[in-house]
């Protein structure tokens, strides 16, 4: 048939030009990042600095070693999230499943913030406070699951396990990050709603390494992914071993996750909403999913954090947490995708 | 010919339950019904045929090969197995969904023109064109058990296995579907193997009829010689009549008085 063949290519032809027109809303949004801030500078500068042949050294310091980081922290992030999130919904058979909501990221956050307090020094090094972060990720998705399970394995006690862990992780580690930020002296509160304020070099090439990893290993994933979503049987029947693709996924979410916490704290619902996003672009095949969320997400991200920067430098109140704003813009969504799921 | 044979095969959950041992062998163009009263073992049967539950004692041959010798991979591509979960609210459509049949054959990230060409030849061949673009979600029962044998057919499996195929049909779409699945069979020179709960479609549709009850083989054979009113009532622990009629085949009707 005809019309069938042609689904085919124009399903692929319209997930390319999806891609390059989110790449180049992805390059324009960096250049906006760059570009603003209590010096502003215009968009031809930036453009100058960033391939290097910009004449005014103090501004190319401004945009390159001041902004860069935090610009290349919020598009990494947002992206590791949102592919987290495609990751988790997919082995879990889940729509309103995420790292947040089910835990991951809370409990990434009260193993730093305990870690951190056992010894100090840690909070300098972040490949150390990323492997514990990571472990606490994988130890908040386990009871998450486990406690899923022994309450029936539905999909609605997956959600209200998350909530459960989510709830017990951040009592955690909002005690211990107070108690972090008053005998350390450093700011260490703010990561409890997501904070993209003082990003280092060091966390970027971190981020970098890690995004580029949990990318291609996802996609590689993807057709197991696919197949997974039909049930454990369904991916037997297609020749993969569906708990070898839910350990890899979940070590993959897990990594992706917590090296963003270990970043920037708690950014909730990027995970949620994003995949949603990209799925209504193109559809559930997650080859196509998991390029468009990664865009998607470090769009969303890095546009959050220039509304938070616009905002708080004009209402002169300091820095708000990017994750504030995420979690007011996400929840409601949440709540749709709630009532649409009790609806059916 | 290709068959498909079970040797001394036992199986045993946890909980206690246990199937076996049974010796039986199916060959290719024949459908065989799987008979027995709920919890006989019927699932727990087709399951351990297609590599998902692993069989405690004895071996299953898939022609010449050991059913756990082979790889994943080859299993997949042999065998067809009905069991699916929808997920809910990912609106997956049905043509991405059959789609997804391709993957054991395929060596490239994306799907090859002989891959394409394939979905939309058991597309085509389960009539599901004008549902193609809908999500599995919307589909009717009948719908979904033609979408199910379409999804199957996609990767050319050598064997058939389908739990329940009319579960949740009226007697129109059982009938339908029933035929579909014995033309294919014919066609494609299939080793089938349905679990039905209807003795009047099993004595219909079925080349062979295996009636079990608690595990454990009853009968084996061809229908006429398997639904005697001795075995229907030792397996079913239900009075019955068996008539022979030129036109309609076999009547099993139960006896309530």
């Amino acid at each position: 048939m005809h019309n069938l063949k042609h689904y085919f290519k124009s399903k692929k032809k319209k997930f390319f030009i999806t891609l390059s027109l989110l790449i180049v809303f992805l390059v324009f949004t960096l250049m906006v990042s760059l570009s603003i801030g209590s010096l502003s500078i215009s968009i031809d500068k930036v453009f100058l600095a960033l391939t290097g042949s910009l004449q005014d050294k103090r501004l190319s310091h401004i945009i390159l070693d001041i902004r860069l980081s935090r610009t290349l922290a919020s598009i990494f992030i947002g992206a590791s999230l949102a592919v987290s999130g495609v990751l988790i919904q997919s082995v879990t058979r889940n729509a309103l499943a995420e790292p947040f909501l089910l835990g991951l990221s809370s409990g990434a956050l009260a193993f730093m913030a305990l870690a951190i307090l056992i010894i100090p020094s840690a909070i300098l090094s972040i490949h150390y406070i990323s492997a514990i972060a990571f472990v606490g990720a994988l130890v908040a998705f386990a009871l998450t699951l486990m406690l899923s399970e022994a309450v029936g394995g539905s999909a609605t006690s997956l959600i209200l396990a998350g909530i459960a862990v989510t709830s017990g992780f951040s009592g955690i580690s909002s005690l211990l990050a107070f108690i972090v930020q008053a005998k350390l002296n450093r700011p260490f509160l703010i990561l409890l709603l997501g904070s993209l304020a003082q990003i280092l070099k060091a966390q970027v090439i971190m981020l970098a390494i890690v995004f580029s990893v949990g990318f291609i290993a996802s996609i590689a994933l993807a057709k197991r992914l696919n197949a997974i979503m039909f049930g454990d049987e369904h991916s037997l029947q297609l020749g993969y071993n569906p708990k070898t693709t839910r350990l890899i996924s979940s070590l993959l979410a897990a990594l992706l996750t917590s090296v963003s916490v270990a970043v920037a704290g708690i950014i909730g619902f990027i995970g949620l909403v994003v995949p949603h996003i990209a799925r209504l672009l193109i559809g559930n095949d997650n080859r196509f999913v998991i390029p468009l969320s990664a865009l998607l997400g470090s769009i969303i991200l890095c546009l959050s954090d220039i509304s938070v920067r616009l905002a708080s430098e004009g209402l002169a109140i300091g820095e708000i947490p990017v994750g504030a704003v995420t979690s007011a813009l996400g929840a409601p969504f949440f709540a749709y995708l709630l009532m649409a799921k009790v609806k059916s | 010919m290709f068959c498909v044979s079970v040797e001394e095969l036992a199986f045993k959950y946890k909980g206690g339950f246990k199937l076996g041992k049974m010796s039986l062998r199916f060959c290719e163009s024949e459908i065989t019904a799987v008979l027995g009263p709920n919890g006989a073992g019927k699932t727990t049967f087709l399951k351990c045929l297609a590599r998902i539950l692993k069989p405690l004692e004895g071996v299953v041959y898939i022609g010449n090969k050991e059913l756990w010798s082979l790889s994943l991979n080859e299993v997949a591509k042999s065998i067809g197995f009905s069991e699916v979960e929808v997920p809910q609210g990912f609106n997956v459509k049905v043509v991405d969904f059959i789609s997804t049949s391709r993957y054991p054959h395929m060596r490239t990230f994306w799907e090859t023109e002989n891959d394409v060409e394939q979905i939309i030849e058991s597309i085509k061949r389960l009539k599901l064109e004008s549902l193609s673009q809908r999500k599995l979600e919307e589909l009717s029962s009948g719908e979904f058990q033609r979408v199910i044998i379409a999804k199957i057919l996609a990767k050319n499996p050598k064997i058939l296995l389908l739990d329940e195929p009319t579960l949740h049909l009226d007697i129109k779409y059982q009938l339908e579907i029933l035929k579909t699945i014995s033309e294919i069979t014919k066609e494609k020179k299939l080793v089938t193997i349905i679990t039905l709960h209807d003795l009047k479609l099993a004595s219909l549709f079925a080349d062979k009829v295996v009636l079990l009850k608690n595990g454990k083989v009853v009968a084996f054979g061809k229908p006429n010689e398997v639904l005697t009113p001795e075995n229907i009532e030792r397996v079913y622990e239900v009075k019955v009549k068996v008539i022979r009629d030129k036109e309609a085949g076999m009547i099993i009707t139960p006896l309530i008085k």
